[in-house]
């Protein structure tokens, strides 16, 4: 059973490897050009980027989570969900909708600040799930004991219930830069030079898969430092649970003035997340942008669910086939294939095709000359190109989701479950069946879900990977906004924006079921 | 050990000014949730009190309302003569200065136990409270102080989450009274014990309670516990105020029937009064079935009339085990206030007999008697020797001090 574990991980890790052939296995000069010109630029620039960022995702996603868990105030429930609602977006066309709408009052709005303002917004979810998560869980008797030790509320939240949810909101706060230091869209269209454009303008602008690879490896290293973080942070988290839980949810109430100011502070990341780029996007759709809906772009659309739907299917698949193999399995070898996912979870979509694309070409070369030898025909780019090498990549990057999921799932089973299963006469198969698979059915639905959007949003990786004449719905939106035509955009863009509504759904369900 | 009170009884209750606390008719609900009606209580100077009663009987939010945690619904709350809890307002719960204890001791999991004692100190040391100023020498020395008090000195700088929970309730003793607040309330604060630590510890916090002459409210539903420990005892169910005196009075003269049931009496039944003058002495009886026995007649209210359906209430150490008389000189009635029963079960405890009796005379229910060791060895001298066999006639009476009457509520029984 060690066998699959090490299987999936040697998958996991081939790009990786590849990347650290492709950087040093052939002399290549345009890394040092790099270093000496534009390496510290690209650094820079994602240094300021994830500087700016930081602070607006930590505290809007933070002191929402505080409101929510804790306060009562107008509209607090329907706000509680809406705040996930930003996860929906993604980056770049909340950079496409604003520019296009606003870049008439504020001529100067494709800039570092505003996209830092963006991220801010559209990141802030991943700090405001896992605090608020926090804040619910921690026993409000803590609270409670600063205040009878004097704290007034506001000196109780800083002493008290933020230090306790530190840990939580570091684990956000990684997930959060990780997403900003991996993203390609937002920059490359607000023309900021940071290391992921700058992987791609080595490899496509100065021909050189050499620099590429080798930014594309300091790219990843970045993302590592980031993982590891988030993975200790998360660790930690654990040592300040296990507090009693709150007898009554006890919730002050902020009314009057107080009230309304939570309110509109909490509706920040809301509106300018998503009601508002939807309602930009509507109105374009509606007023010119139907009439791009035609047949090719259904047949798109429909392209574009089905290969979500398939690398879906194959992550889930694979994720399942490792939680269920490394569960049993005990030993290095177990856990560095669950490692090994979670690190795919944290590669830039450009390191990954980068590092993708070597292998698939030398299994091409490898398999089509082996073909010819035997049959004398050249079977052309089998993997290379294709849908199946894409399916590959998204199965390296997302992978870890469906993995994360399964191995909670299967945690519940319990050995004790198991255990009386088998007494009770069941075969192992026959188990599987009648335990597992029940009780692993809402995660793996879960899972199937979060897969699903993720791929339908991803746009680096796809671009570069893609087989010819195969748009998604994301590079198609990408390829009219960077010529400035949102309006033959706007039905694709809204389309994507719908489409990720599902997942915040899931989550919501997520953390109901958990409280 | 006790200091010497006045010991304020429920009606009088003195200078209400000087009082450390003073609940007055207070109500409360969650939602549609009656959790106390009109209750009143008032703690003295240096008094001990327990808060005595069921699970959900309100205690615990008694002692949020007191805190200032939650506000009350009617009635008032006043510290040290000054209202903080009223209809129209509730001062916070910082500016009390009232210390609490909870259940499950609330240690602040991310500061050592030493951090976790000075915690209270630190906000009223400074004017920047919520940055949590640097300490003074002499709030660190009053700090190391408590913790040496309570035998913790040497776990100062461990984190507090890595302490047992026996030690765990000695900081949160601690932690509470550092900034030497005026009440202490604790909220069941040995219940999450094991029991082998548990007297051990009830008795250390109680000399340290008395030691700081803080007022102070322990929250139990354990009733050895209150009598144990405290100066008076309020029992409390469903939100209202069954008994308030001393541990003494509710063993003894129990208000209403709950309390003396929760005291853990277990002979419950009904009885009609019945004032008979029987050899000119006033004595007042209660008859149940052709069974009749003597009370107590201080504890009988006068307004009771012959034939009034009583509640009646036997301890088990009340019920009183005689040899059965020879047959022949037993009289067909029995003689007063005895009767005759089958001992159909005996536990021995230890240094008491634990006697299941099923009765022959008119009562329907079986009885459970405490027999001392030693008394049930002299009836029946075969017992150690396991030659005595079960069930055995013996004569029942009970002893008037142990038998509680209240007329009949009917729902109550």
């Amino acid at each position: 059973m060690t066998l699959v574990p090490v299987l999936l991980l040697l998958l996991f890790l081939v790009p990786v490897g590849s990347l650290f052939v492709q950087g040093f296995a052939l002399p290549d000069d345009t890394f040092t050009h790099l270093w000496n010109t534009v390496l510290g630029g690209y650094v820079a620039s994602t240094l300021s980027l994830v500087a700016l960022v930081l602070p607006g995702v930590l505290v809007l996603g933070s002191v929402s989570a505080w409101l929510v868990a804790r306060h009562d105030f107008p509209l607090r429930k329907s706000l509680s969900w809406m705040l996930l609602l930003p996860f929906a977006s993604p980056p770049y066309i909340l950079a496409y909708v604003y520019t296009d709408a606003f870049q008439g009052v504020f001529p100067d709005i494709r800039s570092l600040p505003v996209a830092a303002a963006l991220f801010a917004v559209v990141l802030s979810p991943y700090v405001y799930l896992l605090a608020r998560a926090t804040f619910l869980e921690q026993s409000s008797r803590l609270v409670d004991a600063a205040r009878v030790l004097g704290c007034s509320s506001l000196a109780a939240f800083f002493r008290v219930a933020l230090p306790l949810a530190r840990p939580s909101l570091v684990a956000g706060a990684a997930m959060a830069t990780m997403e900003v230091v991996a993203d390609f869209g937002t920059v490359e269209y607000f023309a900021i030079d940071t290391m992921s454009t700058g992987v791609y303008r080595t490899w496509f602008a100065l021909g050189s898969k050499a620099g590429a690879a080798r930014l594309a490896l300091i790219l990843l290293a970045c993302a590592f430092v980031l993982l590891g973080i988030e993975k200790a942070a998360r660790r930690r988290a654990r040592y300040f649970q296990g507090g009693h839980a709150t007898a009554r949810s006890e919730r002050t109430k902020l009314s009057g003035t107080k009230g309304w100011l939570a309110t509109a502070f909490c509706a920040l990341p809301v509106v300018f997340g998503f009601a508002l780029p939807t309602a930009l996007l509507s109105f374009r759709v509606a007023t010119e942008g139907w009439r791009a809906v035609d047949a090719s772009f259904g047949t798109m659309a429909l392209r574009s669910f089905s290969l979500a739907l398939v690398a879906g299917c194959v992550c889930c698949g694979a994720g399942a086939l490792l939680a269920w193999s490394s569960r049993n399995a005990r030993g290095f070898l177990a856990r560095a294939g669950v490692n090994a996912a979670s690190l795919g979870y944290a590669m830039p979509g450009a390191v990954l095709a980068v590092g993708v694309l070597f292998p698939l070409g030398a299994a091409d070369a490898l398999v089509g000359d082996a073909w010819q030898a035997v049959t004398g025909v050249d079977p052309g780019l089998l993997l290379s190109g294709t849908a199946g090498g894409l399916v590959y990549a998204y199965a390296v990057r997302f992978g870890a989701i469906p993995l994360q999921s399964f191995q909670a799932a299967l945690g519940r089973v319990t050995p004790s479950l198991e255990g009386t299963a088998r007494v009770l006469g069941a075969t192992p198969l026959r188990t599987f069946l009648r335990v597992h698979l029940p009780l692993t059915r809402a995660s793996a639905a879960a899972a199937l879900v979060l897969v699903f959007v993720d791929v339908v949003k991803e746009l680096p990786a796809t671009l570069l990977l893609r087989p010819f004449d195969f748009d998604t719905l994301a590079v198609h939106t990408y390829h009219l906004a960077s010529d400035e035509r949102l309006t033959a955009a706007s039905p694709a863009a809204l389309l994507i924006m719908v489409v990720g509504i599902l997942p915040v759904i899931v989550l919501q369900k997520l953390s109901q079921g958990r409280n | 050990m006790t200091q010497s009170l006045p010991s304020l009884h429920a009606h009088s209750p003195g200078a209400p000014g000087r009082l450390p606390l003073n609940v007055s008719g207070v109500s409360h609900a969650y939602g549609d949730v009656r959790t106390l009606s009109g209750v009143s209580l008032h703690v003295a100077q240096g008094e001990v009190v327990a808060l005595l009663g069921p699970s959900g009987c309100g205690k615990s939010t008694l002692l949020r309302l007191v805190c200032g945690l939650e506000p009350v619904h009617e009635g008032e709350i006043a510290l040290e003569g000054s209202v903080v809890s009223s209809r129209k307002f509730t001062l916070p719960p910082e500016q009390r200065g009232v210390g609490l204890v909870f259940q499950d001791f609330a240690l602040f999991p991310h500061l050592s136990v030493l951090e976790n004692v000075l915690f209270g100190l630190e906000t009223r040391a400074h004017a920047f409270r919520w940055l949590g100023a640097p300490v003074s020498k002499s709030a660190r020395e009053r700090a190391m102080a408590l913790l040496a008090r309570v035998g913790l000195e040497s776990r100062a700088e461990s984190p507090a989450h890595a302490l047992s929970g026996g030690q765990q309730q000695r900081v949160a003793l601690a932690r509470a009274l550092a900034p030497e607040p005026r009440l202490l309330l604790l909220d069941e604060p040995f219940s999450g014990l094991d029991s082998a630590l548990r007297e051990s510890v009830r008795s250390e916090t109680l000399e340290v309670l008395r030691e700081s002459g803080c007022a102070a409210i322990i929250v139990t539903h354990d009733p050895e516990e209150a009598m144990a420990i405290a100066d008076r005892v309020v029992v409390l169910n469903e939100g209202k105020v069954e008994h308030d005196g001393t541990p003494t009075s509710l063993y003894f003269s129990p208000r209403t029937a709950f309390a003396a049931r929760f005291l853990g009496a277990l002979n419950v039944f009904e009885a009609h009064l019945e004032r008979s003058p029987s050899a000119g002495d006033d004595s007042v009886r209660a008859r149940v079935g052709n069974f009749s026995f003597l009370l107590d007649a201080s504890r009988v209210a006068e307004s009771l009339g012959a034939g009034a359906r009583l509640d009646v209430i036997v301890r088990p150490e009340g019920v009183l085990l005689e040899p059965q008389p020879p047959e022949g000189l037993f009289s067909k009635a029995p003689s007063q206030g005895r009767f005759l029963a089958q001992a159909r079960s005996a536990r021995w405890l230890g240094h008491e007999v634990l006697v299941t009796l099923d009765p022959l005379g008119g009562l329907s229910r079986p009885l459970t008697a405490r027999v001392a060791g030693s008394h049930w060895r002299q009836l029946f001298p075969k017992w150690s020797e396991g030659l005595q066999s079960l069930p055995v006639p013996v004569q029942v009476r009970f002893e008037p001090g142990a038998v509680h009457v209240f007329a009949s509520a009917l729902a109550e029984v």
